[in-house]
């Protein structure tokens, strides 16, 4: 009875994995899902805790034995593969559960969901005994790979996190289509990609971007950016660390480098050990700006998440965002915590409205002390007060101090916990080493004593300028702290006294002000920005910055106002019609071009290989058939071998195996066809040399 | 509330206006339908899922993945669509089968054209409340044997066959219902006559006083020579002795002409039928004729004349 014309592929089963295919199954789809679930595992190894990835690896291991195992008595009867005993897996997930809650207490909620997800992942995986259970395992992979970016949003992360989801897809299509191999499943998963990337271009461009739609409680992340406290020696952690901070383009010019003070925080408040941020401050009414188109801002800033809600801005620079105030001590904050990427643009305002003015509030914000600390330096303001009885030239007076005398500049400057509320005395007389945060808190507190209001600020300055995109990356080793002073009739002026103990510090970035000491600037030994000095390395770096820029530019701060400006530049109009129009349209050509593509995916337009080399033959003498199209093989190479007698034995050979193949069902082996194509390379070359003699 | 019966008569007829009855099918977008499978509307939840994560945490990358996820979706639409699109299916040959045995019905799969052949993966056929059969890669013209119910002798119509497939990734279910005008014809199970004509002395032969009993009829086993009909040949016989192959010989064989007749049979119609059924696939090489109650076959041979008689006996 005749089933099946030599198809090998063709089987009766009923059920998922019939016992024909429980081999060629188990032999490779569930250690490939394995490994595939240890990857994503490594992946998300910074927001997973280290005991669920013991776990997750450790169960994995156990259970790939098994099927291996398996695999390798395959034949024997009663060599059967047990997933992992219900009652086990059981007291796995509760133990593994109320471990994770516990945790929760202490990491938030977040990362606990991630992990519990993760270990419930695996649990269904190592339990799985038929397709539906690899195929819920593999959709949940893609959410798992997803809360990736919750915690990582490099391009490069981003690069692994597709990679392993392209993988993902391949076993979803190959536990699904048993005919196909891991081959065909990546090609398919491939066309399947490129027919939707433009649709998913679409959606991310047109989709509506929709606000938060409730609240989630905060990530609980350890803060990187600058501290709304300024402690002498709390920002030498911060100086170290390399990680970028903000990116600035400039577009118009772009200032000196001496002028790129990102002030981002005031502290007002001194309490004898640290400076603060001022109490009336954080309920203090908002100022009106006039608003600005994007094109007419002055620079552009993309803001990593800094979980903190202050932005820097150079003095006197106000933005127009929705969800960013302009405050009356000339910083702007965000309206809630920074924990995405965010753009803005930043204009500067030539008058300040506050310029001028002081509120009571403010005077005695910026004159109080706390009596009777410091003693020796009060000695000292005293002397130099009465020497200079001007602002501005007492100011200059205690800048000179620091250049005068043997004051350093370091980052690992001695501590002072010793001299307790005197902990200004301790540096300016006895340990005369610090960084900016020192040298700033001495001079504002000797302003304050002198009876000049003045604050402490904090923020960053200078950054590394990109020549190719004109912008600047700012790290967080740029934290810089400086001090303002209320001076009448020019009001809040900038007095950095670091600058007059490392003046290197203020011209160039932090890296070269450093002495030897700490010649690495990240603590991260692996960064790249330690190996500057390298030419290749330098602009592999730089490279890499401006792939990360245009990334953070365009990728990761695309959101609803990038959105709506895109709308506008494209139909001058930024109404939902429009938005409808456009993703209607779009997706119209995508669907077109998909169904033609697919066409071409399921007609197999392949020609046979022997009209393939008829075709070759065809084009090799084509003076000699035009007039006969439909002639077959053999009428073709008779003519052949009658125009050019030379080639008799080739045209034998060919005749022979072009017959055998045609009428004997012979099949074609890979050496026929290497033979075949040299015959006619051989053919070619003689057509050649017939017409050079001509 | 509307009850299994009376959704199918309202489906049954609206099919058979949309893909009406043919002895070839080509599936298109008329015949073709396509839904999300569970899985794929698991997998849309997680996309929903993804886009709420994504919008909450204000996170362009986990939206990316799962616009990149949701465009999958479509275009595993598209391409589940196209991988039933073009199929051609058609009845492979007659089916004739024994009452009591498992039937199956031959599809042949392919485009009528040679030249080009189509495409297709996963392909799942099934006959209602039958198990499926399935097919992993479709690239050549070939045959599926579907299994059927368990009938009763006579002429049964098929009902439309479900073709079926979830490629790719399980996402979609794309399915046709395609009615190829299969008829069934179900033989009566043979039963053997022997023990009934024992007990009765008259036996349906006219010309001769041999009885034809079935096996027991022939006499000796001898050489095969050119010439002898393959019904004469001893299968086991050839099978036991390996290489050598051995005819039966058999008394008078020459020139027997005799009628199997229905009211010789003993019990009931459907016992007779049985009988007759029996007796017909064990006449080999013998002229003999068919009487029923509201036909006679005339006395034949060969292999045509057997399938006409138990084509007349699966009808009677």
């Amino acid at each position: 009875m005749l089933t099946n014309k030599g198809n090998p592929l063709l089987t009766n089963s009923t059920s998922d994995y019939s016992s024909a295919n429980i081999h060629h199954i188990f032999k490779h789809l569930p250690i490939q899902i394995a490994t595939l679930l240890a990857l994503i595992t490594l992946s998300l190894f910074s927001s997973l805790y280290l005991w669920v990835i013991a776990v997750v690896l450790l169960l994995l291991t156990w259970q790939s034995q098994a099927w291996l195992a398996k695999a390798i008595n395959s034949n024997k009867e009663n060599q059967l593969y047990h997933p992992l005993q219900k009652w086990l897996q059981n007291v796995l997930a509760l133990s593994v559960t109320a471990l994770i809650a516990v945790e929760a207490i202490e990491k938030g909620m977040l990362a606990s969901m991630v992990n519990l997800l993760f270990v419930a992942t695996t649990l269904k995986f190592v339990g799985a005994t038929q397709r539906k259970d690899h195929n819920i395992v593999l959709v949940l992979n893609v959410f798992l790979l997803a809360t990736g970016f919750l915690f990582n949003q490099s391009i490069g992360y981003f690069i692994v996190i597709a990679t392993l989801l392209f993988c993902n897809f391949i076993l979803l299509a190959s536990i699904n289509s048993r005919a196909l191999t891991i081959k065909e499943a990546s090609s398919l998963i491939m066309k399947l990609v490129l027919l939707g990337l433009p649709i998913a271009a679409l959606l991310f461009v047109g989709f509506p971007r929709l606000a938060p739609l409730w609240k989630l409680p905060n990530q609980q992340h350890a803060s990187t950016g600058l501290s709304d406290t300024v402690e002498m020696g709390s920002i030498a952690e911060l100086t170290r660390s390399g990680k970028l901070a903000f990116r600035a383009q400039f577009l118009k010019q772009s200032p000196l480098p001496q002028d790129l003070y990102w002030r981002t925080m005031i502290h007002e408040r001194y309490d004898g050990k640290r400076w603060s941020i001022a109490p009336f401050r954080t309920n203090q009414s908002l100022i009106n700006m006039p608003a600005f188109a994007n094109e007419d801002a002055d620079y552009v800033i993309t803001y990593e998440p800094s979980f903190t809600k202050f932005l820097p801005v150079i003095d006197g620079g106000y933005t127009r965002h929705s969800s960013i105030l302009s405050l009356p001590s000339r910083t702007v904050e965000h309206k809630e915590l920074v924990t995405q990427k965010i753009q803005y643009y930043v204009k500067q305002f030539d008058e300040h409205p506050d310029k001028f003015s002081l509120t009571p509030e403010e005077v005695h914000a910026n004159l109080t002390l706390p009596k009777f600390i410091n003693p020796k330096t009060r000695e000292l303001t005293k002397e130099l007060r009465l020497q200079s009885p001007d602002t501005e030239q007492f100011a200059q007076h205690v800048m000179n101090l620091f250049s005068q005398k043997p004051f350093a500049y370091t980052l690992k400057p001695p501590l002072l916990v010793s001299y307790g509320n005197n902990q200004i005395d301790g540096f300016m007389f006895e340990t005369k080493a610090g960084f900016c945060a020192h040298y700033a808190s001495a001079f504002t507190f000797m302003m304050r004593l002198a009876g000049i209001p003045s604050r402490l600020v904090t923020g960053y300055l200078g950054g590394e300028y990109n020549q190719t995109q004109n912008y600047y990356s700012v790290y967080q080793f740029d934290a810089h702290a400086w001090a303002e002073i209320w001076i009448r009739g020019k009001g809040w002026t900038r007095y950095d006294p670091t600058s007059m103990v490392a003046p290197e510090r203020i011209l160039n970035s932090l890296q070269n002000a450093l002495p030897s000491e700490s010649s690495s600037i990240a603590s991260n030994s692996f960064s790249l920005i330690n190996y500057r000095q390298y030419a290749f390395i330098n602009w592999l770096r730089i490279s890499m910055n401006n792939v990360d820029f245009y990334w953070s530019r365009w990728i990761l701060s695309f959101d609803a106002k990038s959105q709506n400006n895109l709308l506008e530049m494209l139909f001058n109009n930024k109404g939902s019609i429009a938005r409808a129009i456009f993703v209607g349209i779009g997706l119209t050509v995508v669907l077109i071009v998909g169904f033609i593509f697919s066409r071409f995916f399921f007609a197999n337009r392949q020609q046979s290989p022997v009209q393939l080399w008829i075709e070759d033959i065809r084009k090799i003498f084509p003076d000699l058939l035009v007039s006969q199209l439909n002639i077959t093989p053999n009428q073709l190479l008779a003519a052949v071998e009658l125009a050019h007698p030379c080639t008799k034995p080739q045209v034998l050979e060919l005749k022979g195996i072009i017959n055998s193949i045609l009428y004997k069902n012979v099949r074609l082996t890979a050496s026929t066809q290497r033979r075949v194509k040299r015959l006619i390379q051989v053919l070619k070359r003689q057509q050649k040399k017939t017409e050079m003699k001509k | 509330m509307i009850n299994t019966k009376t959704y199918k008569y309202y489906r049954d007829k609206w099919l058979s206006k949309r893909i009406p009855t043919a002895k070839s099918v080509q599936l298109s977008n008329r015949s073709i339908f396509i839904l999300p499978s569970k899985m794929g509307i698991g997998f849309l939840v997680l996309c929903f899922i993804l886009f709420l994560t994504g919008t909450n945490y204000q996170n362009n990358l986990i939206l990316l993945i799962c616009y990149i996820s949701v465009s999958l979706f479509i275009s595993a639409m598209i391409f589940a669509y196209f991988n039933l699109k073009d199929l051609v299916l058609s009845q492979h040959k007659q089916e004739r089968f024994y009452a009591g045995s498992n039937s199956f019905i031959h599809i042949k799969l392919g485009q009528d054209n040679q030249q080009t052949s189509k495409n297709a993966f996963s392909l799942h056929f099934k006959i209602e409340n039958q198990p499926s059969v399935s097919l992993d890669k479709l690239t050549d013209p070939c045959v599926v044997q579907i299994p059927t119910a368990h009938l009763p002798r006579g002429k049964h119509k098929q009902p439309r066959i479900k073709v079926y497939s979830n490629f790719p990734c399980n996402l979609f279910t794309c399915w046709s219902y395609v009615d190829l005008d299969i008829h069934l014809i179900i033989y009566p199970s043979p039963k053997n006559a022997v023990e009934a004509l024992n007990t009765r002395s008259s036996l349906p032969t006219n010309e001769s006083k041999h009885s034809l009993h079935g096996k027991t009829d022939f006499e000796s086993i001898r050489d095969y020579q050119k010439g002898d009909s393959p019904n004469i040949i001893s299968w086991k016989h050839v099978a036991k002795y390996n290489d050598r192959w051995v005819s039966k010989t058999f008394e008078q064989q020459v020139s027997v002409k005799h009628w199997l007749d229905y009211n010789a049979m003993s019990g009931d119609k459907e016992a007779r039928l049985s009988q007759l059924c029996y007796l017909v696939t064990q006449q080999g090489n013998v002229e003999f004729g068919l009487k029923l109650p509201k036909q006679i076959i005339e006395q034949n041979k060969g292999q045509q004349h057997t399938q006409n008689c138990l084509e007349a006996l699966a009808l009677c």
